[in-house]
């Protein structure tokens, strides 16, 4: 481990002047959309009409990159843009048109994640834009190959002949259907080797081809693509160079016009050549992250191990005295509010099972790929930057493990007191070994970083898209109970598995449950390898390519398996404890106890429990998960179990077949949604009602407060799952004040062997009075599963549903 | 006797409790409390018997502890409130009741059954000297019982704590001084004669104890923290303050905790159908607590508002 060696005085600094302005130009803005990466990109696909799909890529790329407004706002010291204001949601056509066309005029006064957008820019989509996408968008390509199969078709749409398309809310693939990739790791290549030296590799590679051998034409044109993406970049960052020395001119400062002109040196030099200092390797590192987003439009990008990559800059800085600890500090608070800028557009049925997200990673801590404490003192310094900062982004990861020291637990106590909903808690323990059940060997194992809402990723030899949707388990169980009929879609969706009538045993219901996972697995598989197919054949992504460990020297492309390791994408379970508390109750009224029959139940959740609240209390009252009962838990066991088995059967069949990722426990605010279309469940849930977030307990069924949760969540098999499950506890803040109580919480959450933990610090009072006056909590963050979000920008039945939950007061 | 073997008369066992000791704690309530302090927050544990408590707002209507109950002590009065004159407490009505309204405050419970439900946070104790806190009630009205507890969870590692009101024999808390790592009595006011009207019983043998326990101290490894409960009005007199702050000045403690009046326990009087006397006391603003606060730190007592 390295020592922890900061003055403590560091941590009292707080925002400086420049950064509080920096903050309150991102706080006063509201999402919105502009038409100009939209009109460029489809300028750009007019011109290469006929040409190979990479270069059009390719030079759709370059020519955004070479005429998007860029800006340099005032006081800022790291620079780059994915939009002309912050908050701006870039619009991808190639991606999806049709929704985008029909909402247009609805974006701005949707519940979900409302987005303004102007007259003008309306007008230009119309004339300019629409017209030339309509048929050739990735989601409709995926639409019509999902439509084309039937079953497929009756259980992801709810009308499967409408266009733009509505979910079901049994099986959800809209993000992937209508999104780039996402998911990226930022590459530390960049940094060691700069651009000119990836480009230098890839003409290596290009030279070394015979263009007699097979494939080796796909190969030349993804190099030349790459080659016109590189160089695209590096003027990118020239333009910057240029507008800040323009602006030095202007300055009305002396000390303005030094940083501008620092600034220009810097664009100059980095992500072109090497990053020398610390501030270069932020500036390299940011616009990288830019043009990602730019180039293929997905969510959940990550900055990696944060506190890994940048430490040696920052170290060497301050060892030579070339920044102080202070002036570092400040570098990461600029960098800090440049995360939060960040935006993205999404369509209405998107938004739904997603409100909020816009999250970009930062991991910190864990270990070395020798197995040692990897914290560090700018580990340190990241969390107290989110202290200070107080935003949205980035989401910080922490990872932990036995061996994580002190001071760095009672840094994350303190982020987590400080009810900025950060940071997500990963144990090491349990995510190095998921990495190793699917085949990667330990070092490589512990270097792992976390991407999207989350999923554990291995910087840079993956091509991303983690992400595989949302399956909904207690629609799941519902099917189970009705042969297969979808009661409130008044059809047959799943296969026919029999009238629990017919159930002579407790198994015979889990075998039904399990058959129609199977069938729901299998869609959403099939659903998976359209995207992707789709995603390989029109959305290549040339330039993230060059940074994925293989892509190069393979000559292939991130989305056509080009990377080292191409795992299946986790399905994300919601509605997992109402389904649990279901067979509990099940199991014990029906089967142990016998003092229930299929009927009476059945026919109680066929009339919502209406006149049947005797029932209804009886099974509220029964164990619960999420109490440290064993027998709830082990049910619960088993149900993770039986999912993620279904689900990790299934090889990625598109980009190499290395395995399945598996299953994540999280609801991502889906729960609100999924609910509305599963009735009334024997967990004495009534119809209609919003499902379990993530892996938390059914909100007011956990009587035994946190460490009885975290006993439960340890009862699940989370290696077999493949994927760290969301588990959400709710303090309010003054169980949170002495920093050693979460510390020891900490402490016995790494020691269970739970995947995620996540602890939020709000009182009910805040919440009720931020949902009565917006206007005084601009900044309140609270969870929605797996991200954080504005709680003022939720929906209002979603900012119910979290005050909803039980806040654990102290006594 | 196994002290494993050895019976209590268990409230409740509060697990994650992170005010009353270091770390994480499992608190276990006992039931039956010699004083009956007016501002008392768990009327519940006074009496040394179980007893039946109905949460009316859980309550939906359903009669079914009205044919329960052997003796016809519900259905008589509105809202299917119990007849408390009539009630013995069988238990026949919360066996039966499905929502939960009607509960049984307090179970037999033996040494090994606490223990075996301690076991369930150990993983938790491990850090921060977290452990078992014993409270009440009074935790001494069951010196068996508690001495027991105590032993086996010190035997297994834990970090032991007691919450007493200092009213009991000064033998039976000499015996627990040894497995003991914090011990918390309440000094809830000086003057003998108010103490008397405020909780029931004089405040010699607590004032004796507490010196007691504070003059072994120096032999012993347990910290000793006087608990204050403020209550506007009744004993935070400049006067009352101004003895406690003499009388702690004298002693060897850890520190002093002013705990603030607050009115969480003011619903389960309606539960046991019991009158609270104090309806019309405030909750204590911040400041007048950190004022007190003050005063006891400017005589070189350590003291903080609220448990640690």
């Amino acid at each position: 481990m390295l020592s922890l060696s900061l003055d403590d005085q560091v941590f009292k600094i707080g925002l400086t002047e420049r950064v509080k302005q920096l903050k309150k130009r991102v706080v006063e803005s509201t999402p919105w959309a502009s038409s100009e990466r939209a009109v460029l990109i489809t300028r750009a696909y007019q011109e290469t009409e006929g040409q190979p799909i990479v270069i059009r890529r390719a030079m759709a790329l370059k020519k955004i990159l070479e005429e998007m407004s860029i800006n340099i706002a005032d006081g800022e010291l790291i620079v780059g843009n994915q939009g002309t204001k912050p908050l701006e949601c870039l619009l991808f056509p190639e991606i999806q048109v049709g929704n985008l066309e029909k909402e247009l005029d609805t974006m701005d006064t949707r519940p979900w994640d409302p987005v303004k957008i102007s007259e003008e820019d309306k007008e230009i989509l119309k004339r300019e834009v629409f017209p030339y996408w309509k048929g050739k968008s990735t989601d409709e390509l995926v639409y019509s190959k999902t439509r084309r199969l039937q079953g497929l078709s009756n259980l992801l749409y709810l009308n499967p002949d409408e266009y733009p398309i509505i979910g079901t809310g049994i099986v959800d693939h809209s993000l992937q259907a209508s999104m780039g990739a996402g998911h990226s790791v930022f590459s530390t290549k960049v940094l060691t080797m700069g651009l000119e030296g990836i480009k230098e590799e890839v003409q290596k590679y290009l030279r070394a081809l015979k263009l007699t051998d097979s494939g080796a034409i796909e190969k030349k044109e993804l190099y030349e693509a790459m080659l016109i993406t590189i160089d695209a970049v590096i003027a990118h960052a020239n333009r910057y160079a240029d507008l800040a020395l323009e602006l030095s001119e202007k300055a009305d400062s002396v000390t303005r016009r030094e940083e501008l002109i620092k600034i220009a040196e810097t664009c100059r030099r980095v992500p072109a050549k090497p990053a020398r200092s610390f501030p270069e390797a932020l500036q390299a590192f940011w616009f990288i992250l830019m043009v990602i987003r730019i180039e293929s439009g997905g969510v959940g990008d990550s900055a990696g191990r944060f506190d890994q990559w940048a430490y040696p800059y920052f170290k060497k800085d301050l060892d030579e005295g070339k920044l102080t600890l202070a002036e570092a500090l400040e570098y990461i608070q600029c960098l800090w509010v440049k995360f939060s800028e960040i935006n993205y557009w999404k369509k209405e049925a998107v938004a739904r099972f997603h409100v909020g997200l816009r999250p970009q990673h930062l991991c910190t801590g864990g270990q070395t790929e020798d197995g040692l404490d990897a914290t560090n003192d700018l580990s340190l310094l990241c969390l107290q930057a989110s202290i200070d900062v107080g935003l949205q982004n980035p989401a910080i990861r922490v990872r932990l493990h036995k061996n994580s020291p002190e001071e760095y637990l009672i840094k994350i106590a303190e982020l987590v007191a400080s009810g900025m909903g950060h940071p997500s808690i990963f144990n090491d323990d349990v995510c190095i070994k998921q990495l190793m059940a699917k085949g990667v060997p330990l070092q490589e194992a512990r270097d792992y970083t976390l991407v999207g809402c989350p999923a554990v990723q291995l910087p840079c030899k993956e091509p991303g898209f983690s992400y595989g949707g949302l399956m909904n388990l207690a629609a799941a169980l519902e099917l189970a109970l009705n042969n297969g009929f979808w009661k409130k879609g008044n059809r047959q969706v799943g296969p026919q598995t029999g009238d629990p009538r017919s159930f002579s045993t407790f198994e015979d219901l889990m075998k039904a449950l399990k058959q129609q996972v199977e069938y729901m697995i299998e869609g959403w598989q099939t659903a998976n390898l359209i995207v992707e197919e789709v995603h390989a054949k029109l959305l290549p992504t040339p330039f993230h390519s060059t940074l994925i460990e293989n892509c190069i020297e393979k000559g292939l492309d991130k989305t056509r398996g080009g990377a080292k390791y191409n795992f299946n994408p986790y399905i994300s379970v919601v509605g997992f404890a109402d389904t649990v508390d279901s067979l509990v109750a099940i199991k014990k009224l029906i089967y142990e106890d016998k003092e229930l029959t299929w009927e009476e139940l059945l026919s109680a959740l066929d009339e919502n429990f209406s006149g049947k609240e005797i029932l209804r209390q009886r099974i509220l009252n029964l164990p619960k998960y999420g109490n440290d009962d064993d027998l709830a838990d082990s049910i619960a066991r088993e149900v993770g179990a039986l999912v993620a088995k279904v689900v990790r059967a299934y090889p990625n069949n598109m980009r190499g077949a290395d395995g399945a990722s598996g299953i994540s426990i999280i609801s991502l605010g889906a729960n609100v949604s999924f609910g509305k279309v599963v009735g009334a469940l024997p967990n004495g849930r009534l119809d209609g009602m919003p499902l379990a977030d993530a892996s938390s307990p059914v909100h007011g069924c956990d009587r035994n407060g946190p460490t009885a949760i975290l006993k439960s969540a340890s009862k699940l098999d989370h290696v077999l799952h493949g994927e760290p499950s969301i588990l959400n506890l709710w303090f309010t803040p003054s169980a949170l004040e002495d920093p050693q109580k979460l510390v020891a919480l900490l402490r016995g959450f790494t020691d269970l062997g739970v995947s995620h933990v996540q602890m939020n610090a709000v009182s009910r009072e805040t919440l009720l009075d931020a949902q009565a006056h917006p206007e005084n909590y601009r900044t309140l963050l609270v969870r929605v599963s797996g991200y954080n979000a504005y709680f003022t920008e939720l929906d209002k039945e979603i900012q119910d549903d979290i005050i909803d939950r039980t806040p654990y007061a102290a006594f | 006797m196994n002290i494993m073997n050895v019976e209590g008369l268990v409230l409740n066992i509060q697990r994650f409790s992170i005010h009353d000791g270091p770390g994480i704690r499992s608190l276990v309530f006992l039931k039956g409390c010699p004083l009956r302090c007016q501002w008392c927050c768990n009327p519940e544990s006074q009496n040394p018997y179980v007893e039946m408590l109905f949460q009316a707002n859980k309550c939906i209507a359903c009669g079914q502890c009205v044919k329960a109950c052997p003796i016809g002590a519900i259905g008589s009065l509105p809202g299917l409130e119990v007849d408390r004159k009539l009630c013995n407490n069988c238990g026949d009505c919360a066996s039966v009741c499905p929502s939960g309204a009607r509960n049984m405050a307090g179970r037999k419970m033996t040494v090994s059954q606490v223990i075996s439900e301690l076991n369930k946070d150990s993983v938790f104790f491990k850090y921060g000297s977290g452990g078992l806190t014993v409270s009440g009630g009074e935790p001494f009205l069951q010196p068996a019982f508690t001495t027991a507890l105590l032993k086996a969870a010190k035997g297994r590692g834990f970090n032991t704590a007691i919450e007493t009101c200092g009213y009991c024999d000064r033998e039976i808390l000499r015996d627990c001084l040894d497995i003991l790592d914090e011990i918390y009595i309440d000094l809830k006011c000086m003057d003998a004669f108010k103490h008397q009207r405020l909780t029931g019983v004089k405040n010699e043998t607590i004032l004796s104890n507490i010196s007691y326990i504070s003059g072994l101290s120096p032999n012993h490894r347990f910290s000793l923290i006087i608990r204050m409960p403020l209550i506007p009005g009744l004993n935070d007199s400049e006067k009352d303050i101004d003895e406690a702050a003499e009388f702690l000045g004298g002693l060897k403690i850890s520190r002093v905790e002013l705990l603030p009046y607050h009115r969480f326990g003011v619903g389960k009087y309606r539960q046991l159908n019991r009158e609270y006397s104090l309806e019309q006391i405030p909750v204590p603003p911040k400041e007048s607590m950190e004022h007190i606060a003050q005063k006891f730190k400017s005589l070189g007592l350590n003291c903080q508002v609220g448990g640690k």
